[in-house]
């Protein structure tokens, strides 16, 4: 069964910007699905919408079978976002914001306070539960709101970019917490550009794209529709006679197969070139699909 | 899981004690912030002054407290909406705009509570509390603190930057306290124009109170007025902010 449905999904702004462009894909319950795309792919407009923030030009988003605009009250009891570049409230501690977001939602105080104590538990911030969120850094602060988020047990979650920023210690810190969410049944949409997170968490990655959807599907599919298993980086201009390399900023890129490495490798080295043999991911299924890398577009 | 109403008065009195009482414990020199001005006008009615510029001083001071800190929910709303996205988290919850509101405008309250406490044992030591001053008194502050907040919270949708919005709270408040008949007596319109001082809440408020404590003889028209200007203020003001809380932009 599908937790989330988007169907031909349009959004244009009043400042005449199409920001989403037909985005249609779905999330089985239980799922994790990570928006994968650069900045101003369309990622958080989706995310807003579905999270009954904005409302969508034409088409329609489902969440558990409601509607997202013709029921958004139903749709908000059942879902919980963080928001990209959100910050928890300065002046409280840790325990407060998440302990305070429950009670907001609609927990009683004794609940509330077990399930703060939990995720802060979960998400390691237990150290600095007491010190105002003013005293943290970036990083923790990001860990704090997806600490409160998580905490709220909704049954669907949609976190934009909840780990930009963070380093990578922190990063798996909030990894094992929405792994942690996953067992428990939630349905988790994660908007990200970084692609190793969505090859660690992801049951299934969606491509966006100026407002497009150009993949869906497992990992698994996105690394096989790559079609070959190994790239040749070569750190410099290279052609070689009968293999197509991609250009991308000072690095020509070779798809290869098996087979073929050694023949790249021999080429780049007789002109001088470093050169770096590696399994393909999804970063190249992006860069097959759009010609350029995820990350140029910081 | 608490639902109806019970959530929404929780989520309200739970935004009231985070951003009010949280803030109010942690962060007390706003109240001095907020004090000065009224402290100071209040000082220099008491010494260039006579009695009845002293009371009206005193009056002011209430009027003054509790319209900054109504009119300061502008600096709260826009900075949770524009900057830490604390009411895009919310708006993804069962919390309902109204209770989103009257929670920020609670703790506004919260905060002005240690100035009106100070203006009021102020008051009672000027004498200025009989029985019917008093609950005069009490109906006018509420109504100008309901107004203020609502004010300041429907100004607050309006930007998009944080920019201007410190300085729009500072303006505001000022434009409110100082330019009505509040810290002057309503008697110096022409005569059968004094209704133009209830035109606003606070001067509305101001009114009522001088006539209440026998400071300004107010005409009953304009006496009329205050009080139906500051019972509509506060009755539709909120309904105007809880629907320009934009919970879903278009």
């Amino acid at each position: 069964m599908s937790a989330v449905v988007s169907k031909g999904v349009w959004k244009k702004y009043k400042n005449g910007v199409v920001a989403l462009k037909g985005v249609s894909f779905s999330v089985e319950k239980g799922g994790l699905v990570a928006l994968l795309g650069r900045n101003g792919a369309g990622k958080t407009t989706w995310v807003r919408i579905a999270s009954t923030q904005l409302l969508p030009t034409q088409g329609t988003v489902e969440v558990l079978g409601l509607d997202v605009v013709a029921d958004p009250w139903s749709v908000r009891e059942v879902i919980a976002m963080v928001p990209q570049e959100g910050l928890p409230l300065d002046i409280l501690t840790p325990f407060e914001y998440v302990y305070s977001y429950l009670l907001i939602r609609g927990y009683g105080r004794s609940e509330a306070k077990k399930l703060a104590r939990e995720y802060l538990a979960l998400l390691e911030l237990v150290p600095y539960a007491k010190r105002t969120i003013g005293e943290l850094s970036g990083g923790l602060k990001r860990r704090v709101l997806v600490a409160a988020v998580l905490a709220s047990r909704a049954e669907v979650l949609f976190l934009d970019e909840p780990t930009i920023g963070l380093d990578p210690l922190a990063r798996r810190s909030v990894w094992r917490a929405l792994k942690e969410a996953k067992r428990a049944g939630g349905t988790t949409l994660l908007t990200t550009h970084y692609m190793d997170e969505a090859e660690s968490l992801a049951d299934e990655v969606v491509i966006v794209h100026e407002g497009r959807v150009l993949f869906s599907g497992t990992v698994e599919e996105g690394r096989r529709a790559v079609g070959r298993e190994f790239k040749v980086e070569v750190y410099g201009d290279l052609e070689v006679e009968g293999y197509e390399g991609l250009r991308l900023k000072g690095v020509t890129v070779f798809y290869v197969d098996e087979g073929e490495v050694d023949e790249v490798l021999r080429r780049a080295v007789a002109k001088g070139y470093e050169s770096v043999v590696k399994p393909t991911s999804l970063e190249d299924l992006f860069i097959k699909l759009t010609g350029e890398r995820i990350e140029e577009g910081d | 899981m608490r639902r109806g109403i019970r959530r929404q008065l929780v989520a309200s009195l739970t935004i009231a004690w985070i951003n009010g009482v949280l803030v109010l414990r942690r962060a007390p020199l706003w109240v001095a912030s907020y004090l000065l001005m009224p402290l100071a006008l209040l000082f220099f009615f008491r010494i260039h002054g006579n009695v009845a510029m002293m009371k009206m001083a005193l009056i002011g001071g209430i009027i003054m407290v509790a319209t900054s800190n109504g009119i300061s929910i502008l600096g709260d709303a826009a900075w949770f909406r524009i900057y830490v996205k604390y009411q895009d988290l919310l708006v993804a919850t069962p919390i309902r705009p109204v209770s989103y509101v009257m929670g920020l405008s609670l703790s506004m309250f919260v905060f002005a509570s240690p100035g009106l406490a100070l203006f009021v044992a102020l008051a009672s030591l000027a004498g200025l509390m009989t029985l019917e001053f008093a609950l005069a008194l009490a109906a006018c502050t509420i109504a100008v603190w309901i107004s203020s907040s609502m004010i300041g919270f429907a100004i607050s949708t309006l930007f998009k930057t944080l920019r201007h919005v410190w300085p729009m709270a500072s303006i505001l408040s000022m434009v409110l306290s100082l330019l009505p008949p509040i810290y002057y007596p309503a008697t110096v319109f022409p005569q059968g124009l004094q209704w133009v001082g209830a035109l606003v809440p606070t001067g509305a408020a101001a009114m009522i109170l001088h006539h209440v404590a026998g400071i300004v003889k107010i005409e009953a028209m304009a006496l009329a007025a205050s009080v139906a200007s500051l019972m509509a203020y506060a009755t539709t003001l909120p309904l105007l902010s809880s629907l320009k809380a934009r919970w879903r932009e278009a």
